[in-house]
């Protein structure tokens, strides 16, 4: 079963800027990378999201990081829907920072493996 | 009774246009403030750029934030004093206990604010204040989403750098309006804090020691990828705020202590005139709409 973070249903927010925040999504990404769950993927969706800061898109980052299923060596790999122009360009640098590679996969859909 | 007299000079830029104004005698933050009262005069001021608005905003609140009495004069140009009471700046001194003759000016109405000038407590409320921003912005319809993004993105990243990283006794203050300016509309994006400033802030990870021994380093260092508090995985936002300048006609100003920086996307100039001290730091982003 493919595990879908909306942030917009998760947070009812169309910004999301602070690190804090990201963080508390950390329980959820956690459940979503259990093994129960596959453990392997997770697909993030920006639908109805007007700003998602690079502070915010970094710590969801260490988030998925350090929440990854026990024993997986490799960050999990992560899709990215409904992504605006303007976040795919910012996302990308911070993909970059996290030695992760984010690959076009159709308009809007973005795909981060480990580079 | 000691009273310390500072005036800003008709083009009130920064810190540097401030006359009376030495440091560090005159810096609130300090245990040995000297003075009893203070009186900040504005009278001759014709023009306020976002780094004297926050100015007047911040020394005066860390002045009262110790019992002292403080009072502001008001500019004798009814523009500019009508400017700084629509932005809210009357309003947020008065609440505080600061003397200001607002020449009985009523309650601002927002017009062309996209935020006023508001107080900013934690990461949650600087969220909720990014919400109020898109919608403002939205209902403006005087530029392009991507602008609006661009906007939104840069307040959301200096609100939260200064609600976590400042330690200031006041919090943070920051706005958000669009103005004419030589025939263009722009966005101005601009907070600050009465905190302990970037070098400080920097200090407090120990890796940083020997890459900020000034004020002005601090500021050069703290726009490079991945320099934080935190240690060297964090601390993007700041950078991406560069970037969001490269384009032309955009710029990105900011104090802290006794260095400022100016850039405009190609060449990061210091002050020339940067000796007067900002209690804190300042951080405000100009950007056409």
């Amino acid at each position: 079963m493919e595990s879908v973070l909306s942030l917009y249903n998760t947070k009812k927010r169309r910004v999301l800027s602070s690190r804090e925040t990201a963080r508390e999504l950390a329980p959820m990404v956690s459940t979503f990378l259990s093994h129960d769950n596959g453990g392997t993927s997770l697909t993030i969706d920006l639908a109805d999201m007007a700003t998602v800061t690079p502070s915010f898109f970094d710590e969801l980052l260490h988030v998925i990081k350090d929440n990854a299923a026990p024993g997986s060596e490799d960050t999990p790999v992560i899709h990215l829907t409904n992504t605006s122009a303007n976040h795919s360009a910012r996302f990308r640098a911070i993909c970059r920072v996290h030695s992760l590679q984010m690959v076009q996969v159709g308009p809007g859909h973005w795909r981060i493996s480990q580079a | 009774m000691a009273t310390l007299e500072i005036s800003a000079q008709a083009q009130f830029n920064h810190t540097g246009d401030l006359l009376g104004y030495q440091v560090p005698i005159n810096d609130p933050r300090r245990d040995d403030f000297p003075w009893d009262s203070v009186r900040i005069d504005l009278s001759r001021c014709t023009f306020v750029r976002p780094a004297g608005v926050l100015w007047c905003t911040v020394y005066p609140l860390l002045v009262a934030e110790r019992g002292i009495p403080c009072e502001m004069v008001v500019p004798y140009d009814i523009g500019v004093t009508s400017y700084l009471n629509r932005l809210g700046m009357f309003e947020t001194l008065l609440n505080a206990g600061i003397k200001v003759d607002n020449l009985g000016m009523p309650t601002p109405q927002q017009g062309h604010l996209m935020l006023p000038l508001t107080r900013l407590t934690t990461m949650s409320q600087v969220e909720d204040l990014g919400e109020a921003i898109v919608e403002n912005l939205m209902s403006s319809n005087v530029s392009s989403a991507n602008v609006y993004e661009h906007v939104n993105m840069v307040f959301g990243e200096l609100a939260n750098n200064a609600v976590e990283h400042a330690d200031s006794p006041i919090d943070a203050y920051g706005y958000v309006q669009h103005y004419a300016f030589e025939g263009h509309l722009r966005f101005v994006c601009a907070i600050a804090d009465g905190g302990i400033g970037i070098r400080a802030s920097l200090l407090k990870n120990p890796d940083h020691a020997g890459s900020v021994q000034s004020d002005w380093q601090a500021i050069e260092y703290a726009l490079v990828e991945n320099i934080s508090v935190h240690g060297n995985t964090r601390g993007l936002g700041l950078a991406h705020i560069v970037e969001l300048v490269l384009p032309p006609n955009r710029e990105l100003n900011i104090s802290s202590g006794s260095a400022f920086l100016h850039y405009d996307g190609r060449t990061k100039i210091p002050s020339p005139r940067s000796a007067n001290l900002f209690p804190g730091t300042l951080a405000s982003v100009n950007i056409p709409a």
